[in-house]
């Protein structure tokens, strides 16, 4: 029987005991922002609820299919009224910049680093790197290459960036509750049209009335 | 500990199917847009036309107008449900009142009855005192 002996130094026990810590810590965090998202989108989705009660309660629809023309009918009106502002913000930023280019001339990259948003944020190098076990992995803080610096011949794209990236987030959260209504409207559907013939909730009759 | 433990299991999961969660929600994004430029050019034609855009749709309008119906009978029925109580409550504290007068007649006649038959007991007593009294 063979047996493979590995000896580590006191470093690598500590870098391994780090990563692996680090790794967990990692894990957990995702697990929590999923759970923030997950109520988020229950949140989100009882706004079906809400546009749907009227034709439940006044049982509008007689069958699924109709049923559910409607209220991907509605949930897409929802979808545009909630969005338009977002849509307008991007709109609008994207104009500004077209026409600032249009007036300075020069047609670069809004987020880049020589005339663009990242010229506001600290600058680093390439990440210094030890190989570990045969894989190379990061071993220190990068180099810091420039810092946040001000330019005034970058103006146009700190004007375009920031409003750009609120119109897009919130483009995304508006689709985010859109995908939170259209599941909540399949749970509607279900709940409503699709009756099951287990019985949800235990009847308050005992065991001998049952029989009897 | 268990609680921590799942929300890591829960972690592991996400960050596993992570691309696939996000593939779905960015062609979610690009179906929004496309859906976002064909709300918008149906609203404009609709506006040109000389029509208004709402969140409503005409089956809103009609689904409102039947729970509005639907609320109005149910409130008609419950006044009518409590003006009848109410008319029976009446009739019965009437039928009450007419068996409490009936009794308390009834009740007046056995107390005469029983006022004439106590003055007679009450003579027939002071009789066979005056005769005692005389031995």
């Amino acid at each position: 029987m063979t047996q493979a002996v590995i000896n580590l130094s006191d470093n690598a026990k500590k870098a391994l005991f780090i990563l692996f810590l680090g790794i967990i810590l990692v894990f957990v965090f995702v697990g929590y922002v999923s759970l923030a998202v997950q109520s988020a989108m229950k949140k989100q989705g009882s706004k079906a609820d809400e546009m749907l009660q009227n034709v439940v309660r006044a049982d509008y629809f007689t069958n699924e299919k109709a049923f559910m023309k409607y209220a991907r009918k509605k949930n897409a009106r929802v979808f545009y009224v909630q969005a338009r502002l977002a849509f307008l913000i991007i709109l609008g930023s994207i104009l500004l910049y077209v026409l600032c280019c249009l007036f300075s001339g020069w047609w670069g990259n809004p987020f880049g680093r020589e005339r663009g948003f990242g010229s506001l944020f600290y600058q680093f190098g390439e990440w210094p790197k030890e190989k570990f076990f045969g894989i190379k992995l990061i071993s220190g803080w990068p180099e810091v290459v420039a810092k946040p610096e001000f330019k005034l011949e970058a103006l146009f794209s700190y004007l375009f960036v920031p409003p750009f990236l609120v119109g897009c987030g919130w483009f995304l959260i508006c689709t985010q509750s859109f995908i939170a209504r259209s599941l909540r409207i399949i749970k509607i559907r279900n709940s409503i049209y699709r009756k099951k013939l287990a019985p949800e909730e235990p009847t308050s009759l005992t065991p001998e009335e049952n029989n009897n | 500990m268990l609680k921590l433990l799942k929300v890591f299991l829960r972690g592991l999961i996400i960050t596993l199917l992570l691309p696939f969660i996000v593939a779905v929600w960015v062609l979610y994004g690009l179906y929004c847009i496309g859906l976002f430029i064909f709300m918008f050019v149906k609203t404009t034609i609709e506006y040109f036309k000389g029509g208004s855009f709402s969140a409503d749709l005409p089956e809103d309008i009609e689904a409102r107008r039947m729970v509005l119906e639907k609320e109005k009978r149910d409130e008609q029925a419950k006044e009518m449900l409590s003006s009848m109580y109410e008319t029976s409550l009446a009739q019965q504290q009437a039928n009450m009142f007419a068996q409490n007068q009936e009794n308390c007649e009834n009740s007046v006649e056995n107390r005469d009855f029983l006022d004439e038959i106590t003055s007679d007991e009450a003579e027939e007593k002071e009789d066979y005192t005056d005769d005692t009294s005389s031995y």
